[in-house]
């Protein structure tokens, strides 16, 4: 071992005990969902591994659908989402009008509107639109966030305004600008975004059940609500099998995705 | 209530109710009602307006089924099963939910609007029911016939009654719901919010909710056939003097207290971790994620598995330790830290994806310069790094300090004895499971008020010390 790495340690431990504590409840979940039924209640190492939990669960719902529709959620909000929030927190962060400082504070006020008053609403203008039990009616309302305008809008006034000035130097229009010089450089942010805002859609359930009503629209959550609402023979290692099968793409993103926080440091460009 | 004594004896059947309840949404409109009626008898049936008469009367009647006891006739249990627990119905509901928020509103139909019309809707989701469950039509095309139906008749009923508005007055120190039903925490508390969500559809105009509100915190609130008129600042005075809304004021303090900074310092004392390059750095930052990647319904599971008296792994290394059962979330003193390490844990997670992209954006030539000037690791944290990412790293928790809802609903309900009933909690109990949403309106402009001064205060604060140039 050499002398950095036992520097190491104590940080290494510092950040593995909190995060053992963090993720306890799912390696709970975990445990559960790989051992029978009858060991619900003891932890006990002996116990057997069974790949049977999983299967009882998958069938208890249509779960390849509830998966489909709500990738195509996800599809959708990821596709939308960082192209209209982009150019708000761009004209807010860089753009001089007039009433911007009012206009901003109006996104700010956004974020303290409670979700259950805007439920209603929101409900209200789908079913208008005639878009009521549609992917697009669970999508829509989300599609301009205020947390993300207010995060890109953040993370741009951070962007050394010497970047900037350079491009219009060079003759860059201003979507060039913003394309070539901005949104590489608001990457991580974005990403950090994206990964919370995906979660939240992906397990987001409340609004998904006001605005479907059909198997073919709804997403995943609502395959998880049938072993919440049929309360007499739910076996937690069953529904600790579908919680893990509902997680796993999000835990998996979330592993893919770290490397990007670590990795992209902004170097480009000043010297 | 009470029962007058019986005026004439006679051979007619006599009427027992055994412990009767029943709930009506997230309501208990009756609880443990045990009462005996003679054959033949003039009986009276006396008490306050919503205690529960016109509940019982149903029951006896047989319009509405029990949630728990039974009615006697002539010592006979007459069968009247509850359609919602017949076999068919439920599996129906399990893969229909929304059948149960139809449900919700046709109680409040019930309860809420006249006789005539909750009848009426009554009649036209019975049968949309009916049609359904025996195949005549599509669930799907049944709800939204019936949907379509009663917002007619809704409708009509608002038009008529324009000046009305919503009803029902502002009760201080209502009994907070029980606790320790961890059971029935849930799903139950999510449909609830469906259902109030409804309930606001029916009882607001159409206007924006946030004008709406600040109008009706000014108005008194309209009683029976009296409109409701300009009362000042009558609500505020009233909300003020309510000793409940003093602790939830007070609860939600301390809870932003406990919670803003030890997540942020959390989030921030993992900052050296991420300089730091060594093996399973992905799986750590993974683990501090997960308590936003888990749904909350499974969430709320798992953590009964832990926290559970009794039984849960906690209470268990509790009771072997020798310190005997502690039920964390059903004590006055400890509920609303189990809330606030709950919410500690997930907020933590959450801030520091970023406060980690955050980082990753502050400019290498920063860094450089500090280092050039002799910075130690601790001044450049101190004077370049935090105030670069302090505007959105004070603000978030912020807001989320306040918002959160969910979790303390699926925990405690508030409870016990209201002691970890937040601001929000004290709208969403006052204003929206009784459906009084006249008065939630005060409280609601208090706390958007109160978030508004100290949110934007709070960013514009920190935007104007720190030069970005």
């Amino acid at each position: 071992m050499t002398g950095s790495q036992v520097d190491l340690l104590p940080m290494w431990a510092a950040g593995w005990v909190p995060a053992l504590l963090w993720a306890l409840p799912l390696l709970c979940a975990l445990w559960l969902a790989f051992h029978p039924a009858a060991y619900e209640t003891r932890f006990d190492l002996t116990a057997p591994l069974t790949r049977e939990n999983f299967a009882i669960s998958w069938g208890k719902a249509t779960f390849a659908r509830y998966f489909r529709n709500a990738t195509a959620l996800v599809t959708l909000i990821l596709a939308v989402q960082p192209v209209l929030c982009t150019l708000a927190a761009f004209a807010f962060a860089r753009l001089e009008f007039q009433a911007r400082m009012l206009l901003f504070s109006l996104v700010l006020v956004q974020l303290l509107v409670m979700p259950d008053i805007l439920l209603l609403m929101n409900y209200r203008s789908m079913f208008q639109l005639g878009l009521v039990d549609t992917i697009l009616a669970i999508g829509l309302p989300y599609v301009a966030s205020g947390f993300a305008i207010f995060l890109l809008r953040q993370t741009f006034r951070t962007i050394p305004k010497e970047l900037d000035d350079a491009a219009r130097v060079e003759g860059c229009s201003l979507m060039g600008l913003l394309w070539r010089v901005y949104v590489p450089l608001d990457r991580p942010a974005m990403l950090a975004f994206a990964l919370v805002s995906v979660s939240h859609q992906w397990n987001n359930f409340l609004w998904p059940l006001v605005v479907t009503n059909s198997v073919e629209t709804r997403p995943l959550t609502m395959g998880l609500s049938i072993f919440a609402t049929t309360d007499s023979d739910i076996e937690w290692a069953a529904l600790n099998a579908a919680t893990l099968m509902t997680s796993a793409p999000l835990l998996l993103a979330c592993l893919l995705l770290q490397r990007q926080f670590v990795q992209s440091f902004l170097r480009a460009g000043i010297k | 209530m009470e029962t007058a004594a019986p005026l004439r004896p006679a051979a007619a059947p006599k009427i027992t109710c055994r412990h009767l309840s029943r709930r009506i949404a997230s309501a208990q409109a009756l609880d443990g009602v045990d009462v005996t009626l003679p054959g033949g008898d003039f009986s009276v049936l006396l008490g306050p307006s919503g205690c529960g008469k016109s509940t019982l009367l149903r029951l006896i009647a047989g319009l509405d089924a029990p949630s728990d006891g039974q009615v006697l006739i002539g010592g006979r249990d007459v069968p009247r099963p509850d359609v919602w627990e017949t076999d068919v119905v439920k599996a129906y509901t399990a893969e229909f939910p929304q059948a149960l928020v139809a449900r919700d509103q046709l109680a409040h139909a019930v309860t809420e609007l006249s006789t005539f019309v909750g009848l009426r809707v009554t009649q036209v989701l019975n049968s949309a029911l009916a049609a359904a469950v025996t195949g005549q039509k599509s669930p799907k095309a049944a709800l939204d016939a019936a949907q379509a139906e009663a917002d007619a008749i809704l409708a009509a009923y608002r038009k008529q009654h324009r000046r009305l508005g919503p009803r029902r007055c502002f009760r201080p120190g209502r009994p907070c719901p029980g606790t320790g039903r961890h059971a029935e925490t849930r799903l139950d508390s999510s449909l609830a919010a469906v259902a109030a969500g409804f309930r606001v559809s029916a009882g607001l105009q159409p206007l924006y909710p946030a004008v709406q509100t600040l109008i009706d915190s000014f108005r008194t609130t309209p009683k029976g056939r009296r409109p409701s008129e300009f009362g000042g600042v009558a609500n505020y005075v009233r909300i003020l003097s309510d000793p409940i809304f003093a602790r939830a004021m007070w609860s939600s303090a301390v809870h932003a207290a406990r919670t803003i900074p030890s997540s942020i310092t959390l989030a921030l004392a993992m900052a050296p971790l991420v300089q730091a390059c060594f093996a399973g750095l992905a799986l750590m930052h993974m683990a501090f994620f997960t308590p936003t990647v888990l749904p909350l319904i499974a969430v709320a599971n798992i953590r009964l598995f832990f926290c559970g008296p009794g039984f849960g792994l906690i209470d268990q290394f509790r009771i072997w330790a020798g310190f005997g059962s502690a039920d964390y979330t059903g004590q006055p003193g400890s509920a609303l830290y189990a809330v606030a390490v709950v919410t500690v844990r997930k907020e933590t997670g959450l801030f520091m994806i970023f406060y980690l992209a955050a980082l990753r954006t502050i400019p290498q030539s920063l860094r450089d310069a500090a280092a050039i000037e002799g910075c130690g690791r601790r001044t450049l944290f101190r004077r370049v790094t935090l105030p670069l990412i302090m505007p959105f790293v004070s603000v978030n928790p912020t807001i989320y300090a306040f918002r959160l809802v969910d979790h303390v609903f699926v925990m405690t309900r508030g409870g016990p004895d209201n002691a970890s009933m937040l601001l929000r909690d004290y709208i969403f109990e006052n204003g929206f499971r009784p459906w009084d949403t006249a008065c939630a309106a005060a409280p609601t402009i208090v706390l958007v008020a109160l978030l508004t001064v100290v949110g934007i205060a709070q960013f514009l604060a920190t935007d104007r010390r720190v030069h970005y140039r």
